[in-house]
């Protein structure tokens, strides 16, 4: 890869490769392999079935490269086309729904979103994650995931999970008060 | 481990790509699926739109509104008589045109309830445009006549007594002291006459200024020789 390809943004590189430039979709790969496979790695213990949704996830990317919108951010376009991919994946294999009706998107929330907030609380959140996201619901792991660990904002979320961002709002603090319960009872067992 | 895997994953992908197993989907078709979703959109609230004027007309013009002021009996009988599995029909398309907006930014931005409300306004102002036409009227008169590819029943119904359950309308022909005659239709293409006696307390004629000819909607129990006994009667307008 030469300097001029790495100094490309990925917008850039999705519009060389919606002209006909196939070779540049490597790039993209490159680029977020690791970022999805450690995505999908908190979904699926699994890791062959982790390949194989980062596959499907890059065939879809390509399949669909041409509705991307290089006015906009590329990065939560590729985690909604995960999200799907790796839901559809946990569905399949679970025996039950994966949550019953949302309440969450029922009706409208006030929130505000504080970086500074995120920002103090970064490497406490990121530990818990480590030890105790497993126990948590998956729609409290992909918020948490998406907020702490990938750093999208709220309307990025809002974007990926397409949910509103009042939504994504209360679903962070509902979150990180679970995590932080889940984390208090392991550090008691331990 | 995990460069392995992506080597892997990279090299599978690119494969399919170069022997064209996985191809790019042309613009084209993006727009067509947004074309259909916003045509689908359309069609649905049209549907709705078109469910809910038939609920308002039929109620309406069946007479069955009346019910309401005729005490508890009345209510029940117009609680029986109200059109629920259309109201279900109208939810569930109302529901399906939510879901479909939901992959729209504006959509999925909004909270359920804020959207649902959205769209039962814009529904609800389509079937009051709808319900200033003469659509109803025209669908009605061409069920009476068997004349519409579906829904013959559901618009050929509106104007038919439910004689079972005590409901009548038709025009007064003659008051006496404690009745009158009262000559109903069942519109169903020649036109049928039927004539009943309908046993009034004086003051639900006087109360009602009921006079001969004019069109009334009578709720009442029906006795075993054939004569009603009014709870409820109404001047109702005549339709042609």
């Amino acid at each position: 890869m030469n300097d001029e390809t790495k100094s490309l943004t990925d917008e850039e590189i999705a519009v060389l490769v919606q002209n006909g430039d196939k070779d540049k979709f490597a790039i993209i790969m490159d680029r977020y392999q690791s970022k999805l496979f450690r995505y999908g790695r908190r979904f699926l213990t699994d890791v062959d079935d982790v390949t194989d949704v980062v596959q499907d996830v890059f065939i879809k990317v390509y399949q669909n490269i041409k509705s991307f919108d290089s006015k906009q951010r590329f990065s939560p376009w590729i985690y909604r086309i995960a999200h799907n991919t790796y839901i559809n994946s946990i569905k399949k294999n679970s025996r039950g729904p994966l949550y019953l009706f949302d309440f969450d998107v029922l009706i409208s929330h006030t929130v505000v979103e504080d970086p500074l907030v995120r920002g103090r609380e970064k490497s406490e959140i990121k530990k818990m994650i480590d030890e105790s996201l497993s126990k948590l619901e998956t729609k409290y792991k992909e918020i948490l995931i998406l907020y702490y660990i990938e750093e999208f904002s709220y309307k990025e979320i809002s974007d990926i999970l397409q949910i509103p961002i009042g939504t994504v709002g209360v679903r962070v603090m509902r979150g990180r008060e679970l995590l932080k319960n889940s984390y208090k009872e392991v550090s008691k067992e331990k | 481990m995990v460069d392995e895997i992506s080597k892997k994953i990279e090299i599978e992908v690119l494969k399919k790509i170069e022997s064209g197993q996985v191809k790019m989907r042309p613009k084209s078709f993006f727009y067509i699926k947004v074309i259909i979703s916003v045509l689908s959109i359309f069609f649905g609230l049209i549907v709705s739109a078109l469910l809910l004027s038939y609920i308002f007309y039929s109620t309406r013009i069946s007479g069955n509104l009346n019910l309401l002021g005729f005490g508890s009996k009345g209510i029940y009988e117009f609680m029986m008589l109200f059109p629920w599995l259309i109201v279900v029909l109208d939810v569930l398309v109302l529901l399906f045109v939510d879901w479909l907006l939901r992959s729209f930014k504006f959509g999925y931005k909004s909270s359920v309830i804020y959207l649902f409300l959205g769209t039962l306004v814009v529904m609800t102002l389509l079937s009051t445009l709808v319900n200033f036409t003469k659509f109803n009227k025209a669908m009605m008169y061409r069920a009476e006549y068997d004349r519409l590819l579906l829904g013959n029943n559901l618009y050929g119904s509106i104007r038919r007594s439910h004689s079972s359950r005590g409901l009548f309308f038709g025009y007064v022909e003659s008051i006496n002291n404690k009745s009158i005659i009262l000559v109903h239709t069942d519109y169903k293409g020649s036109k049928t006459l039927d004539r009943i006696e309908v046993i009034l307390s004086p003051e639900l004629i006087h109360l009602n200024s009921i006079k001969i000819g004019d069109n009334v909607f009578v709720a009442g129990v029906v006795s075993p020789t054939s004569q009603v006994k009014a709870y409820g009667i109404s001047k109702i307008v005549k339709l042609d």
